[in-house]
């Protein structure tokens, strides 16, 4: 027998051999890996595709900002963008794999697989898209006509499988059979484009406006209303990201940097869209009555501040439907008529010529001196129902007599005109007020000039009647909004604020044009006028108006451009004698203490039956101020609370265990609560009167045995 | 020993006693590498901690991106929502809507009256 020593010495050398092998082993691994490291790293050159694949790709991204959103003055959304897709479908997807099977039963396994699929999903799509004509069969012979087609010109491999669809039909579309496949087996490709949105559909269109943009003729590009004149605050600027693609999808590269994105900015509106809807829907239901109307506009503006809470534009197009296609409130100044004879009138109070009692000869409605101009019919009628041959200024306000204000105006400024235009000028007749909104196309205001040599002997007297003049009815409301307003004329402003994430970055307060157009007294003699005028004049119809208005009708000829008159003379008239009008009805409300201050405006065709500011305009009119009155809360009748009501108080009423508990206490609640809280606790409750608790017996807090009673008195 | 001239005896015998200590397997021991241990698993720590932060950051990403298609949807979702129900809310609509659905209420004809306390 060997001794025990050498046969652990023999072990040990087993072992160290062993571990020697072992580390010889990891030796020369570790040299390979070392070569290999070598090699990789200084010889060998990778194939490109092979390369490709190990360094990660890094894409620049560009991130589009999200378009701000249009608003009304109580944050009601009147523009938004969404997006909306676009599917096309790759109908020879696999195809080309497929038939390069060598294995004739696998290839032609593969090929009705698909196919299989394709046919379940054309029967599936008219349930989803849901469009007219189109059912399985038509999806389904679209599909597999393109993927057997064998023409090479045929156009792409793609056939479109819907438009605009919105993102939860995409959805539903992508939990469709092949459909919910990846994209390199079912060949869906889907198209994201942004959309705006308007959930007003065509309310005041014209005023939030649309932008396209034409990128191979930007000439052609189109920027209209607040959309296009405010591109750059909507639109914000585009981020630049670097992303890396992996094994998993593209991520953000952690290491690079990047622009951020800005949103477009929000912009909040003055208008109210409840009070554009209430004016549309009363111009629209009036003027589609009337076939003689081309077109008409309203604005309704605050009369403290000068915001424009309504602006309606309509006109008739060739399928008699009235739409939103050109800002006339702003852009289409015309000769007002008689509704410039309120600025005559405060121009006379104001340089103390008249009063409103002060007596004009009528003179059977003739001007002296002015033989060609036509005799005044209101003023002859005036003669014969009151059997006099004087009337009042009010009278001849009240009635719109042409006759006394040219005689009026030629009589007290035939010397010096240029006061009484200068006096116009201070009214701000003549301003575009740098509105927040410009109509291209459009003109602007003009006041005649008594320094020109246009000027005229007659300017002064059809100046005085709302004639020689052009004015939008923009500026006619804002006129009107000054007397309304104690004579301080405030700037008509239709942008509120710019926005971001709910926060104001910008805000626009309400601007004074002219702190006193006029003396108090003055507004208040021509709101008492305008007041007569609806009352007793002609805009009589106003007289039941829910609440009361203080306002002036204005008749208007238009002239009529030389190639719709033809050869007639007259530029008013065309050939068959027929005439354009422009009437108006302008007014504020309530008339003691007004709110708004709103104008509406028709235009006709050439007719020959006259439209008058007291007919259409003021029907419009009123029914805007009684809609209007019914909805506004500040008008309503003011009720105050005579008796007391207990207050409720919030408090926990647990259940208790044990044969004695404390009473709980439940004063002041109501019946269901307090018969809940003491039958919880074990108690019986008897009670009397309604209401609420006002006494309890026994008191709350006293220890009491359960099965007792609990008597309650409601009050 | 000129400082031009090498002891190619002496290398040679360092390369052996390399090769020797090598296949003996106390290279790194006379090379006294036992000393800078520490700093050898300290780097190696470094270099597990960087390449496993590498992946975690990346799977990070992978969510964030994937939770930013998520919220891109349901932004979308809002925005097409909140569209269709600011249409509904339109005065002449609701009223049409009232009409068509033969209800007796309509639009008020006088303006709320006002409780105060």
């Amino acid at each position: 027998m060997r001794p025990e020593n050498n046969i652990q010495t023999e072990d040990r050398h087993r072992i160290s051999k062993i571990l020697w092998y072992l580390y010889c082993l990891f030796l020369v691994l570790a040299m390979v890996i070392i070569g290999k490291i070598v090699y990789i790293q200084f010889i060998w050159e990778p194939d490109e595709l092979v390369e490709s694949h190990l360094r990660p790709e890094k894409v620049k991204s560009i991130i589009e900002p999200e378009r701000g959103a249009i608003m009304d003055c109580n944050g009601k959304l009147l523009a938004l963008s969404t997006p909306m897709y676009n599917i096309n479908m790759d109908c020879k997807i696999l195809k080309e794999e497929y038939e390069k099977e060598e294995d004739s039963v696998r290839r032609d396994t593969l090929e009705r697989n698909w196919r299989k699929k394709a046919e379940a999903l054309s029967r599936e799509l008219p349930k989803v898209l849901q469009e007219e004509g189109k059912d399985a069969s038509y999806y389904y012979n679209l599909i597999i006509s393109k993927r057997d087609s064998k023409k090479k010109n045929d156009g792409s491999r793609n056939v479109p499988i819907a438009k605009g669809i919105d993102h939860q039909t995409l959805k539903k579309l992508q939990t469709l059979p092949l459909f919910k496949e990846n994209k390199y087996h079912s060949g869906m490709i889907v198209t994201k484009v942004d959309t705006r949105q308007y959930p007003y559909e065509g309310l005041a269109a014209r005023i939030i406006g649309d932008v396209k943009i034409d990128k191979d003729n930007p000439k052609d590009s189109r920027f209209v209303g607040i959309e296009g004149q405010y591109n750059h605050i909507l639109h914000g600027t585009e981020g630049i990201q670097w992303m890396k693609q992996t094994d998993k999808g593209r991520i953000l590269d952690p290491d690079s940097t990047g622009v951020a994105v800005q949103n477009g900015k929000d912009i909040r509106l003055t208008l109210d869209i409840d009070i554009q809807d209430i004016a549309d829907r009363a111009l629209r239901r009036r003027i589609m009555e009337d076939e003689k109307i081309e077109s008409g506009c309203i604005v309704v503006m605050e009369v403290e501040t000068g915001a424009v809470k309504a602006m309606v534009n309509l006109k008739r197009d060739r399928n008699n439907n009235f739409r939103e296609t050109f800002n006339m409130a702003v852009g289409q100044p015309g000769e007002p008529g008689s509704v410039f004879k309120a600025a005559s009138l405060m121009t006379l109070l104001e340089d103390g010529k008249v009063t409103l009692g002060t007596e004009v000869p009528t003179n059977h409605g003739k001007m002296p001196d002015m033989s060609k101009i036509p005799v005044d019919s209101y003023i002859t009628k005036w003669e014969r129902t009151h059997n006099t041959n004087k009337i009042s200024v009010l009278d001849g306000f009240k009635i719109s007599s042409n006759y006394v204000f040219r005689r009026l105006v030629t009589d007290n400024y035939r010397n010096d005109p240029k006061q009484f235009i200068d006096r116009l000028y201070s009214y701000k007749l003549n301003d575009a007020y740098a509105f927040d909104l410009e109509e291209k196309g459009g003109t602007k205001s003009k006041l005649p000039d008594p320094d020109s040599k246009h000027w005229s002997a007659t300017d002064l007297a059809s100046t005085a009647i709302g004639y020689s003049v052009m004015e939008t009815p923009l500026n006619i409301v804002t006129f009107y909004n000054a007397i309304a307003n104690d004579g301080k004329m405030m700037k008509p402003y239709i942008i509120s604020s710019h926005e971001q994430d709910g926060k104001t970055c910008k805000e626009f307060k309400p601007e004074i044009l002219n702190g006193a157009i006029c003396s108090k007294a003055t507004a208040d003699t021509l709101t008492r006028a305008l007041k007569m005028v609806t009352l007793e004049g002609t805009a009589a119809k106003l007289k039941n108006a829910k609440c009361e208005v203080a306002g002036k009708t204005g008749t208007a000829r238009i002239v009529i451009p030389k190639e719709i008159r033809g050869n007639s003379s007259d530029p008013y008239k065309d050939e068959l004698g027929r005439m354009q009008y422009q009437a108006t009805f302008v007014g504020f409300f309530p008339a003691d203490e007004p709110k708004y201050t709103a104008i509406v405006t028709v235009y006709t065709y050439p007719t020959s039956v006259p439209v008058y500011g007291s007919s259409t305009p003021a029907m419009t009119f009123k029914e805007i101020v009684d809609d209007l009155w019914a909805l506004d809360t500040d008008w309503g009748k003011e009720y105050t609370a005579r008796a007391g009501v207990p207050e409720m108080r919030a408090q926990y009423i647990g259940t208790r265990q044990g044969s004695v508990t404390p009473v709980p206490d439940v004063n002041g609640m109501g019946l269901k609560d307090a018969l809940y809280a003491i039958e919880n606790n074990g108690y019986r409750c008897s009670y009397e009167g309604v209401g609420h608790v006002v006494s309890q017996s026994p008191a709350a807090g006293t220890e009491h045995k359960k099965g007792q009673t609990v008597r309650l008195v409601l009050r | 020993m000129g400082l031009g001239k090498i002891d190619w005896k002496a290398a040679g015998k360092s390369v052996i006693e390399f090769i020797r200590s090598l296949a003996r397997g106390d290279l790194l021991l006379r090379m006294r590498v036992d000393k800078l241990f520490p700093y050898i698993l300290y780097t190696f720590a470094l270099a597990w901690a960087s390449i496993w932060l590498s992946y975690k950051v990346e799977k990070t990403m992978l969510k964030v991106e994937d939770n930013k298609k998520k919220i891109e949807d349901l932004k979308i979702d809002h925005a097409k929502k909140t569209y269709e129900l600011v249409g509904l809310n339109r005065i002449s609509k609701v009223e049409a809507l009232l009409v068509e659905m033969g209800s007796d209420v309509k639009a008020p004809e006088k303006p709320a009256d006002i409780l105060k306390k």
